[in-house]
């Protein structure tokens, strides 16, 4: 196992971009052994929004912290230390992720918004986890403590396309790696988003063809997600050290 | 009529052997009889007659005080009354569990349940617990709780999230955007659709812009602080909606469980609450009955349903004796304890740690407890008393009563108690206790006394005969022949003092056969002879003569002056009887007596010296008393006597020597030489009359054995009130010496023919004596006193024995 602080290379690799730490945990366990499945490395991308770090520059901007009951002021610095925190967390998870599956991994920091970024400068990548997108966390008395270990649920989207057929494949072999369920969701082309929401509901991570993603969708599933695409190998690539 | 010389017959009365019934192994002729058990009990029907009574009165206060001396069977007198009341009157006990109380757990709850149901109970619960052990995580493992969990909880931040991005929305048509950072959410002017509007643009906004963004923002935050608000209640109706379906999961669980246990107990009702009570307690405890690690993922281990476990308290099928003996009664082992376990440095307690006590054991049955183990145990008499009159077992903790830990207390619930209490002890404590505590006349009603003699008749000693036969037979000893029976019997009569009397400390019997057994087998021999239980006899009286030997030899060496031989006037041979342990001997003690012109005082030099006892004080009152009646009912006493007890340096009590001591005062008021071969005993009424005295047989043994020691030369003898010829039974050299010729046993009924025996003159009519009488010297001298008080004569010299010859006649 290595560790690479270098950017990543977008193929033969398995991605996972987080922007924030909830829920973090999981796509890393599943991202690194997806990795393992496919004998690639995993490259963990942290994503530091740079609405957020506009907001913070604003002088009259307040924030609510998730447990607040009053707002309170912020500024540049601050923000800029809870990512550097959130980092250290994740490279944390990550780690522990990688060893337990011993796979090569690496991590580095963007700026930008997740749903962008995820269709901009990481638009070449195979295999991408997003994870759930930062927003408020309502924590579920009871059973979000003390649930009962449950088989993981995978949603598969696919509009019968050669892009979905790829997706499925990858699906099928994540679901065996993860000893999970798998459920197809059929989406008709140039279906809705809410169809797609509703679907996924239920699933603890959704597969979906980038042929049928957008920023907007990403922007709007609850859970986790794994772009896939025709991988493209570059030429003279060859596996990552492990 | 004069003293009388006993025949060897008349000191001792022998055991016919051949009317014991027994053949040469020990065992009955004729068919056995009731005797013939290990555990008779001879004689003692007055105590068995109480002892019935006291077994069967069923009220309450009516317990039972057994008192009588050690060994004399008072305990097996009781178990053989238990047993032949329960032959006919069946007792009703019950067994005893206490079990968790839900609602108040420091107070646990006790269960009554008919006798082996109480560990039925014990193991339907832990069945109980088993299968909640794997039902339990198994319904919440399954996929249908997961799958309703997930739903409640998709549900919920549906709803809660949607609140949250309204606010959002609302916001975004303000112009702004709600933005999420690491450290909570935000809003900030936007720019095109998602993205903020950076400072340098904010502004360059018109001011009237800037200020309406600000007041949106204001808005917004103070729109989503109210969802958020909201939300709470969302939250609390969540965590309702998941209870209700942990309940109901659970029930689904414990349901089935409880009633195939319940189905147990349809006939205890109580038993049904309390299984109603645990299938409430599961579910409400849902939750916390799956065992989960930090991550709140079930873990392997099993949850703990310790609290449904049962502690069997009394246990029936496994020790059912409704007689129950507390051997050791401390406070503890009678009304029971709550254990503690140290767990990180605290002391920490619960239902399950409850132990029971004797009590509880016997509870429905019969408790014998020894009298003074349960005085002697610092608060058991009165936790006992306190039970008994509440009729209720209430475990109270001394250390909790007293604060000496400060830790978790129990306060078990008290179970109803009905129990006959059986103490012995013997009549010292009866006696204080009733004097001095009201409650134990309250609850002791009932008081059997065992006598320490049993009437020596044909038929007492054959069952006396048999009943040590059957014991000895149970311990294995060698079979006695009837001669040894027949020893063993009279070394009993003379343990009891009397020859008409046997002993009823069966036990010391038992003891000398076990010595003799001891002896027999040493000796190679097949059975026990007579001469083995003489033998283990006087190997009993050896071992404790060490006192006796060295008061003998003290005397034999002249230290402690006993004359046996030649005569003297105002000193007698009198006998004292000294008690070691268990046994007594007897010793020669030299009495004097001078004799003066006084005020009809008798110094009692005892007394005056704190050396005597109130009954010896006593005796020698009455030989005052004697003396003034009889020789000077019609002048003044004008007489001062000194009494005295030489070399005796311990106190001295008991009337047994005012015999002597008059016999010592008669020779030095008369001038009349007493024989110093003789001994004297007993006591003495005003009227001069013999009066019998305790301990006759080694008073006479103890002079005779002094009388050996010097030589035997037929002039030795012991006086002895005619009373006490009945209790003879004497040892068979004395009674070989007295056949011989060596030595002489005489029984006298009054003064006069003691002083006749030891004087050699007689002793003339008491009230109008002849001058040369005893009593007519007495009686001249005593005049001569008198008048020479009234100051009308000079007493001159006197002249040999009869210095108050001159005197006679001659008053006034």
């Amino acid at each position: 196992m290595t560790l690479s602080e270098t950017a990543p290379a977008p193929r033969d690799r398995v991605l996972a971009v987080l922007g924030d730490t909830h829920g973090a945990a999981r796509v890393l366990e599943w991202s690194a052994s997806l990795a393992l499945t496919l004998e690639r490395e995993l490259s963990v991308i942290c994503v530091e929004s740079t609405a957020a770090l506009v907001a913070a520059s604003l002088p009259f901007t307040r924030v609510l912290a998730p447990a607040g009951a009053e707002w309170s002021a912020f500024d540049l610095p601050d923000v800029e230390r809870a990512y550097r925190a959130q980092a250290a967390r994740l490279r944390q998870l990550a780690e522990r992720a990688a060893l337990r599956h011993d796979v090569s991994w690496s991590l580095c920091s963007m700026r930008g918004a997740l749903p962008q970024l995820v269709f901009g400068a990481l638009a070449e990548s195979d295999l991408l986890f997003v994870g759930p997108m930062p927003k408020l966390h309502f924590a579920t008395a009871g059973a979000g403590r003390r649930g009962a270990k449950r088989v993981l649920q995978l949603a598969v989207a696919s509009d019968g396309g050669a892009a979905s057929a790829q997706a499925l494949a990858r699906a099928r072999r994540l679901a065996d790696a993860l000893t999970a369920s798998l459920h197809e969701l059929r989406i008709e082309p140039g279906g809705s988003v809410d169809a797609l929401q509703r679907g996924a509901a239920h699933a603890d991570l959704l597969v979906l063809p980038r042929t049928l993603a957008s920023p907007e969708i990403l922007a709007r599933l609850a859970c986790p997600c794994l772009l896939v695409s025709q991988p493209v190998h570059p030429a003279g690539a060859g596996r990552p050290a492990r | 009529m004069a003293a009388r010389l006993l025949s060897p017959a008349e000191l001792i009365t022998r055991c016919d052997a051949a009317s014991l019934g027994l053949d040469d192994t020990g065992a009955p002729q004729d068919a056995p009889a009731p005797a013939d058990a290990p555990h008779a009990i001879v004689g003692q029907e007055r105590a068995r007659a109480a002892v019935e009574y006291g077994i069967a009165m069923p009220r309450p206060g009516h317990h039972l005080f057994v008192m009588g001396p050690p060994g004399s069977g008072k305990k097996t007198l009781v178990r053989q009354a238990i047993a032949k009341h329960l032959e006919r009157h069946a007792v009703q006990r019950f067994d005893w569990v206490y079990v968790n109380n839900f609602a108040q757990p420091h107070r646990p709850l006790a269960l009554q349940l008919p006798p082996g149901r109480g560990a039925k109970l014990r193991e339907h619960m832990r069945e109980l617990v088993d299968d909640l052990g794997t039902t339990l995580p198994a319904t919440f493992e399954s996929e249908e709780y997961v799958n309703a969990v997930a739903r409640l909880n998709t549900d919920f931040k549906e709803r809660a999230e949607a609140a949250v991005l309204a606010v959002g929305e609302a916001a975004q048509r303000e112009g702004l955007a709600m933005v999420r950072t690491p450290m909570g959410l935000s809003f900030a002017p936007r720019k095109g659709e998602s993205e903020v509007m950076p400072p340098q643009e904010f502004e360059a906004l018109p001011i009237e812009e800037r200020e309406r963004l600000k007041r949106a923002m204001n808005h917004a935050q103070d729109e989503l602080l109210l969802v958020l608000r909201k939300s709470v209640r969302l939250r609390k109706e969540h965590a309702d909606r998941l209870r209700t379906l942990n309940r109901s999961m659970s029930e689904f669980a414990v349901q089935h469980a409880v009633d195939a246990a319940k189905q147990h107990y349809a006939d205890l009702a109580a038993v049904l609450e309390y299984l109603d009570a645990v299938r409430t307690d599961v579910i409400t405890k849902a939750d916390t009955l799956r065992a989960s690690d930090e991550e709140g993922n079930p873990t392997p281990e099993a949850p703990d349903l310790t609290s449904y476990e049962v502690n069997v308290l009394v246990d029936l099928a496994r020790d059912g004796s409704p007689i129950v003996s507390a051997d050791h009664p401390t406070h503890s082992n009678l009304m029971g304890r709550v254990d503690h376990v140290a767990r990180m440095g605290t002391l920490l307690t619960d239902y399950r740690l409850i132990k029971a006590g004797v009590l509880h054991r016997a509870n429905g049955g019969y408790l014998l407890i020894d009298a003074m183990k349960l005085l002697a145990q610092p608060f058991a008499w009165d936790a006992l008393k306190r039970a008994l009159l509440r009729a209720q077992i209430r475990i109270e903790g001394l250390a909790e009563a007293f604060s000496l830990i400060s830790t978790v207390q129990l306060e078990p619930a008290p179970i109803p108690l009905t129990v006959k209490v059986v103490l012995f002890g013997e009549r010292d404590v009866v006696h204080l206790l009733q004097a001095y505590d009201p409650e134990f006349n309250q609850l002791f009603r009932v008081i059997a006394d065992l006598g320490d003699e049993l009437p020596r008749e044909a038929g007492t000693q054959r069952e006396l005969a048999l009943a040590l036969a059957a014991r000895s037979r149970e311990q294995a000893l060698l079979a006695a022949s009837s001669d040894a029976m027949a020893r063993l019997l009279e070394y009993g009569s003379r343990r009891a003092g009397d020859a008409t009397h046997l002993s009823a400390s069966v036990q010391h019997l038992l003891d000398v056969l076990l010595e003799a057994d001891h002896i027999a087998r040493n000796a190679a021999r097949q059975r026990i002879d007579d001469t083995d239980v003489s033998s283990a006899i006087a190997a009993r009286r050896n071992r404790s003569s060490r006192v006796h030997d060295k008061l003998q030899q003290e005397v034999v060496r002249g230290h402690l002056m006993i004359d046996t031989s030649g005569e003297r006037i105002g000193q007698v041979n009198g006998l004292m009887v000294y008690e070691v342990g268990d046994q007594m001997f007897g010793e020669p003690v030299r009495i004097s007596a001078t004799t003066r012109l006084g005020e009809g005082e008798v110094i009692d030099i005892q007394r005056e010296t704190h050396l005597g006892g109130p009954l010896h004080a006593k005796g020698v009152l009455i030989l005052g008393a004697f003396l003034a009646a009889r020789y000077s009912r019609l002048h003044a006493h004008a007489i001062q006597a000194s009494l005295v007890f030489e070399q005796s340096y311990g106190l001295i009590e008991g009337d047994s020597a005012s015999l002597a001591e008059l016999v010592a005062l008669l020779s030095s008021i008369g001038d009349i030489p007493v024989k110093q071969s003789f001994a004297i005993t007993g006591s003495v009424n005003q009227f001069g009359d013999a009066q019998p005295i305790g301990g006759v047989n080694e008073k006479i043994e103890g002079f005779f054995d002094l009388c050996v020691v010097r030589g035997l030369d037929g002039s030795h003898g012991v006086i002895v009130p005619h009373t006490n010829v009945a209790q003879l039974m004497l040892r068979d050299d004395v009674i070989a010496a007295c056949a011989a010729g060596r030595f002489a046993i005489h029984s006298v009924r009054n003064a006069d023919e003691a002083m006749e025996m030891l004087t050699g003159l007689p002793a003339g009519q008491a009230l109008a004596p002849q001058r040369d009488s005893i009593n007519g010297r007495i009686a001249a001298r005593l005049r001569e006193y008198a008048a020479l008080q009234r100051g009308k004569r000079q007493f001159s010299k006197r002249r040999g024995n009869t210095p108050a010859a001159q005197g006679d006649g001659e008053e006034e």
